[in-house]
Order: C-alpha cells, then structure tokens, then sequence
C-alpha cells in the first residue's frame, strides 16, 4: 500500500473529485475497499466534530422525514376502546415515528452539548477548538430561537404540505411522544461520572 | 408458576429428554430445569455480546419498515470494549462505544457523546445485562433448539410473569453464544418487530479496523437539562405492572412540540413506560395507537395524561385511568 494511494483515498473519502481509473482501481481492490471503508468512518467522525456550547439540533432531519411521509388518517379513537376498529399492532407500526435510525439520533435533538470529554485526544488533530467564547451549556427551546435554518416551524411553510396542516399538527402531536420517549429512554441509560454530579448540584427528586 | 411456563414446558419435555438424558422426567423437575437452561442460554448470551470479537450484519423489522445494519464488537487485549453500529440504509447513521462512552454520529445532526455502556439501537438494552436483573418481570424459558443462519440455534423465550406487557423470543448461537435473531411479540404471539442477522463472523483477535476506531477524536458529551427540574403538579400514579421501578421524573419541555410536561420514567429492565402529564390545549387529544410501542392520551381534569412504552395497549391504558391529583 503506497502513501500515494493512501492520498488518492483520502481524496475521495473527502468528496474530491478524482480519476475515473483510480478509482476503479480501488473500488476491485479488496485490501484497499476495506481501507476505504475505515477512512469513511474516521473521516465523518472527524468532519463533523462537535463544538462545545454547541446545541444539538436534528429537527431538520425528523422535519424531512415529516415532510416525506404520506397523509394518513390518523388512528385517532374516544377515550372508550372500540373494539373491533383497531388495526392489528404490528401492520399499524408505520407512518407516525421516524425511523429506528433516526428517531436514535433524532432522540437528543434538543440536548445540548457540554464540555470535552476526557477521551478526546488532542483537539487540534481533530480539527476542532474548544471554543472558550462560547457559553458552555444553552437550552433551546425547539419552536422559538432556533438557530437552525430548518425547524419544525419551516414544515408547517412548506408548500407541499399546506393542504395537510391539519393532518402534520396531529403527526407532530403524536411524534413529540415518541420521540420525547425515546429521547428520555436514551438519557436515562446515561451513567452519573463524578464530574456530572459535581456540576448538577441542584436538586433532583426522589 | 403462570401457567404460560407450564405450558411451554410440557410442550418442552420431549425436546429435553432428547437433549438431556440424566434429566428425569418427572414434571416439576422439567420445568425447573427449562427456567435454568433459560437463564444459562440468556447469560450466555449476554456474556457474547459483551466479549466475542465479532462483524456482523443484521435487519431490523418493525411494521412495514426494515432497516438493515452492520454491527461490529471486539475487546481488545488491555480489555477495552469497541462495538460499532451503522445504519446501512438512507441518511448515514453510527454509534460507536468505546468501554462506557458511547458516540452517536447521523449525516443530518451534530454528533454527540453520552457515558453509557450500551448502545441505543434496535436490540433491546435489557440482552446487554445478566438475566437476574429482569428475574422479577420476567421467565426465561428453554424452548428447543432451531437452525438460523446455517447454525445450530438455541430458541429461549421471554415470558411476561404476569401476562401484562410483550415478550421475546431468541435465538442463540449453541456454539458461540451470540445473538442470531430475537422477535418481540405480543400477548397473542403477533411478531411486533424482529431483528435477525443476516451475517456473522467471529475472530479469535481483536479486529484492526476496531482497533482504529479506538483512537477517533469524540464529540462533547451532552447535558442532560431535562431532567434538571422536578415534577411541578402533585401525582399519584395509583397502578404499574409488577417489576416496573421509575427511572427517573421531571418537568420537562418535551421533544417536537416544546410543550411543558410533567414526566414519569418506569423501566422493568426490557420495557420502558413513560407518564406525561401536561395542561391541557386546544392541540390535547384523546388517542390510543397499539403497536411495538402503544399509546394511550386521556383527559384528566384540566390536564392530559399520556402514556407510552413498549407495552400492550390495554396494560398503557390502564396506567393511564390509574393518574390521579395526590391527595
């Protein structure tokens, strides 16, 4: 394995342009395909290093998804169960909540990001500083405030949904419960590290 | 005893009569010695998932969805643990762990960090911990044996003691332990979602491309702010099925909507329910949805009571009747 191909991959890896024979020669190269894949992975890791202060904010990812999903008369009943009406569970299981993948990640959009964490190696490698401008620790609200271009505000905007308003309200409605679920579900799995609790010194209850 | 076990382990006593010649086959000696073989097969499992150095693939089904992963474990000589999920369909999607910290990383978000020893994806976090810690939800049961993947297979089911929330049915690895397919189902045996390897190699050595994995800069970890605040309203939640311990609870503006609510966290060690109640708006509706995991959405005075988990509908709804104002 030459450095020279070493370059030629990471080239690729980072969305550069590169030539066709090269890259065909890679692609029918076992040992480098499989190098490949581990330069994908660090680099992706590496491109999209977090700042701290930074919030976390996936809502344009669950907004496209939304947006993407057919209209659906929601399974909406009386608070009486009705019998014979419901759909049998798991053919039910479709439309309302992102996918698996992405409801994870969509779990902590509205999480923010703290300090460095003591496996970071040193941050310059990685690209990124922390920066020590910015406030630490911000709450976002996730209706109002948001930085990001895209929220759920905007897919209420979109032309393609406007003739469903009625509809996407009751998806929203109904995904905020399964998605704020999972969300709490992931961060209680969170372990309490010494420097937390030091840091959380207000009170929790029970 | 519910008579669930009893059932499976007569229908199992030929099954361990075949496997098992010294055991004798008197009936309540079957069925002790199927609850064993169940916690064994369990534990085995657990210990696999936590130990085998392993690259597998797997598809996730739920309803009409399936989602297909590639899942990669190892240990590595000094006794670190590296275990990395990608979703191999649609907006790239990864969680890598390294020993208890775990990164989530998604084409579309910011990464992030978490302390935990378990990654949040599609197996169930319960199969990552020793049996004993679900014992007083659950039975395990050895029902037989079974071929997947081209292995011979170990099928152990999960029964609810007191038939109020799903159970699982998994297949294990007679050989080495590992997970090859678990299917969650429901009280009348419906497949609610299942996850099944579709590849599976097992190294004797820590693989290489884990090994790079556990040298990659990591994102922040996250602060937790919504459970920052305590419940604000005074509750009683009069009824839960046996074996569920809150988690956690706390006042919090909940995802998508950013609508206040009070919140209850209850986990039995595999199903997790979560209580909200929230002032009620003209947006408050009553609803109930069945499914992997149900919903249930009552009126309660000038409030709305919302109960989801991974539970069946009817169990949901009757937490829900059961919030009421203390005192």
């Amino acid at each position: 394995m030459t450095d020279k191909h070493n370059e030629h991959l990471s080239a690729l890896v980072d969305g550069e342009d590169m030539d066709a024979s090269v890259l065909d020669s890679m692609l029918t190269d076992d040992a480098q395909r499989e190098r490949l894949q581990r330069y994908q992975l660090a680099s992706s890791i590496i491109r999209n290093e977090a700042q701290p202060g930074m919030a976390i904010d996936i809502s344009a990812a669950v907004a496209a998804q939304v947006a993407a999903e057919p209209a659906h008369n929601v399974v909406v009943a009386p608070a009486k169960r009705a019998g014979s009406s419901w759909t049998r569970p798991a053919a039910n299981d479709s439309w309302w909540r992102p996918a698996a993948s992405l409801a994870v990640a969509a779990s902590v959009a509205l999480v923010t990001v703290i300090g460095v964490n003591n496996y970071m190696l040193d941050p310059s490698e990685a690209g990124g500083q922390p920066s020590p401008t910015a406030n630490p620790v911000f709450e976002t609200s996730p209706l109002s405030g948001m930085a990001s271009p895209v929220s759920f505000n905007a897919v209420q905007e979109a032309p393609m949904l406007q003739e469903n308003t009625q509809g996407t309200d009751q998806r929203r409605y109904i995904q905020s419960y399964f998605v704020d679920h999972q969300q709490q579900t992931q961060l209680s799995q969170q372990e309490d590290s010494p420097e937390q609790a030091d840091e959380q010194p207000d009170a929790h209850q029970r | 005893m519910s008579h669930v076990v009893r059932l499976a382990a007569s229908l199992l006593t030929l099954t361990l009569l075949m496997m098992s010649g010294s055991v004798q086959s008197q009936q309540p000696q079957v069925e002790e010695n199927d609850l064993s073989q169940g916690s064994h097969w369990f534990d085995r499992m657990q210990q696999a998932l936590r130990q085998l150095n392993f690259d597998a693939s797997f598809v996730h089904v739920r309803g009409e969805r399936i989602e297909p992963y590639r899942w990669l474990h190892g240990v590595s000589e000094s006794g670190e643990e590296v275990e990395l999920l990608s979703g191999m369909n649609g907006p790239e999607y990864r969680a890598l762990r390294h020993n208890n910290h775990v990164s989530y990383y998604h084409s579309l978000g910011t990464p992030y960090s978490m302390r935990t020893s378990v990654l949040s994806g599609p197996i169930p976090a319960g199969f990552f911990y020793p049996f004993s810690r679900i014992s007083n939800a659950y039975h395990v049961v050895s029902v037989g044996g079974g071929r997947i993947m081209d292995r011979p297979a170990q099928h152990i089911r999960l029964v609810a003691r007191d038939r109020q929330r799903y159970g699982y049915s998994v297949w294990i690895d007679r050989d080495s332990g590992m997970l090859l397919r678990s299917a969650t189902l429901s009280m009348e045996g419906d497949i609610l979602e299942q996850v099944q390897l579709t590849s599976l190699f097992i190294s004797e050595d820590f693989m290489d491309n884990l090994r790079e994995l556990k040298e990659v800069a990591r994102p922040p970890l996250i602060e937790d702010y919504s459970n920052r605040s305590p419940v604000r309203g005074a509750w009683n939640i009069g009824w839960l099925p046996q074996g569920f311990d809150m988690i956690r609870s706390n006042s919090h503006r909940m995802a998508v909507t950013g609508k206040h609510a009070d919140y209850y966290l209850y986990s039995d060690g595999l199903a997790k329910v979560s209580v909200y109640i929230s002032e009620r708006t003209p947006a408050s509706q009553s609803m109930q949805i069945e499914g992997a995991e149900s919903l249930y959405s009552t009126r309660l005075n000038e409030h709305q009571v919302t109960v989801v988990g991974e539970l069946p509908l009817a169990t949901i709804e009757r937490i829900a009747q059961s919030v009421r104002p203390a005192n």
